[in-house]
């Protein structure tokens, strides 16, 4: 797991992240879910973040890196997950970039569906302020953003 | 963090205890722990999942697919859940309506000794 950070960035007025240019980049494993939720973790107590909203930012970006793992990666382990972290006070920006395609993993109409990887979007819908799936012919990425209060990063309820 | 599962019988209802995190990577664990209940002939099961802390779309789909199993054997599962984050995840996706949700492993036995 490498984490990196542009510090010629700006940084947010109001934690020590920066507007753009931090990101996490995995090798396209499931193991690496657990690190990455602890990585969010740290990020919402940068941002000050409250418990529900650290978990419910955990349970998008989870949904959006599965999803990525299993069916964004044609290369398996050989590829990668870019996680991206951007905050400019009044929101925390998560984007989650794969190497696939988005159609591809749709399930099957007449699948049964066990996984039941198909209630991971309208998770994310329900748990995010905000989110856009924008696909390329390199990749797929996906956007979710998280109101975060009025500027202070209060510790909302 | 990873998961940790204990399974016992109570009464002739089998029950499985989650500690810790479902996800991808833990979910086939559980789908294992399930099978291997139902293959017992346990079709009536309790989950507590008071001491799980994450759960995800893949840790549903385990659930979701366990029950379509006992179903199959006129059994039932009910849940344990006392975390209002757990619980938000079952209500957004519906999963509130599918499985009986209690808020102790007693109240849920009894539910399935009828």
């Amino acid at each position: 797991m490498d984490y990196r950070v542009n510090e010629n960035g700006q940084k947010c007025a109001s934690c020590v992240l920066y507007t753009t240019g931090q990101y996490l980049e995995i090798k396209s494993e499931s193991a690496n879910l657990a690190r990455i939720r602890e990585h969010i973790k740290q990020i919402g107590n940068h941002c000050n973040l409250n418990e529900k909203q650290i978990f419910d930012i955990q349970v998008a970006v989870g949904e959006a890196t599965a999803n990525a793992v299993e069916h964004g990666s044609p290369r398996g382990s050989d590829n990668c997950v870019r996680i991206g972290f951007q905050c400019d006070c009044d929101a925390l920006t998560i984007t989650v970039r794969d190497e696939g395609k988005f159609r591809r993993r749709m399930p099957a109409p007449d699948s049964e569906n066990e996984n039941f990887r198909g209630r991971g979007i309208p998770l994310m819908l329900a748990l995010m302020d905000k989110v856009t799936i924008d696909e390329a012919k390199d990749g797929t990425c996906v956007v979710l953003v998280k109101k975060i209060g009025n500027g202070n990063h209060d510790k909302r309820a | 963090m990873d998961l940790k599962i204990e399974s016992k019988e109570v009464n002739g209802i089998g029950v499985i205890v989650l500690e810790g995190e479902v996800d991808v990577y833990t979910a086939p664990k559980l789908k294992s722990r399930l099978i291997d209940m139902v293959d017992e002939g346990k079709y009536n099961i309790v989950i507590d999942l008071q001491k799980v802390e994450f759960m995800d779309s893949s840790g549903l789909g385990v659930l979701v697919g366990g029950l379509k199993r006992v179903k199959s054997h006129q059994g039932s599962i009910s849940l344990v859940i006392t975390q209002e984050n757990i619980l938000k995840i079952f209500r957004i996706t519906g999963l509130v309506k599918v499985f009986p949700i209690f808020s102790s492993e007693e109240e849920a036995i009894s539910s399935l000794k009828g």
